[in-house]
């Protein structure tokens, strides 16, 4: 079973759709081995439209991500990848960041907005995970 | 998984890609702009992400990006 991946850039990216009780929808995002979870920030927040309710606030700090920023856990969300043989589909609790946009400048409030979510490592570690710039190969393989 | 749902996963990382080929040429019309992508067009666009949101039937599974010559550098 292979999920493949694309580069942006020299960012490798995976598309995801996720769906809770509360939420469904598509995320485009960025591999990270260097995050621990898979962390959903504030624009795709939005644009999934994830509602109050669905957040609990996490009792766990989140530490690499500057800023204000309030963390919250959702939980049992189910996170689906297109792959090539059998369907990938991984229920696990998520994490969202949010920044305090209200007390930024413009400008700084666009640069946050454009921080993508980020695939962790209790993602990626449940794969084969090759990343390969040079070869354009970008891979989850199990 | 259905083949909808497989559909829409290609659909949407296509649209991602797209967007990131075609750079220059969205630079001349929709700098610092928001835009929302389907199946490589332009759908609507916005200054702001929340306008754009309001344009969106289903922003949800739409591809969102910010169209803009500011480098960014992330250390995430």
């Amino acid at each position: 079973m292979i999920i493949r991946g694309r580069f942006i850039g020299d960012a490798p990216y995976f598309a995801v759709h996720l769906r809770s009780a509360y939420f469904q929808g598509l995320v485009w995002l960025l591999a990270d081995t260097g995050a621990s979870r898979t962390t959903i920030l504030d624009r795709d927040a939005k644009l999934l439209g994830i509602p109050a309710e669905a957040l609990e606030p996490a009792s766990l700090p989140i530490v690499g991500i500057g800023g204000s920023v309030r963390s919250f856990l959702i939980r049992d969300v189910e996170t689906a990848l297109a792959s090539e043989g059998e369907d990938v589909v991984i229920r696990q609790d998520l994490w969202v960041v949010q920044h305090d946009l209200d007390q930024l400048p413009p400008e700084e409030v666009s640069r946050i907005l454009r921080l993508p979510s980020v695939m962790g490592r209790d993602l990626l570690n449940r794969f084969n995970f090759t990343c390969d710039y040079q070869a354009g190969n970008v891979r989850l393989e199990r | 998984m259905n083949g909808q749902l497989t559909n829409d996963l290609h659909t949407f990382e296509d649209d991602h890609v797209w967007v990131s080929k075609n750079l220059d040429t969205l630079l001349e019309q929709y700098a610092d702009q928001w835009i929302a992508v389907k199946n490589g067009q332009v759908v609507a666009s916005d200054p702001d992400l929340s306008g754009l949101l309001s344009k969106l039937p289903d922003p949800a599974h739409t591809c969102v990006e910010f169209i803009t010559r500011e480098p960014l550098e992330m250390v995430l």
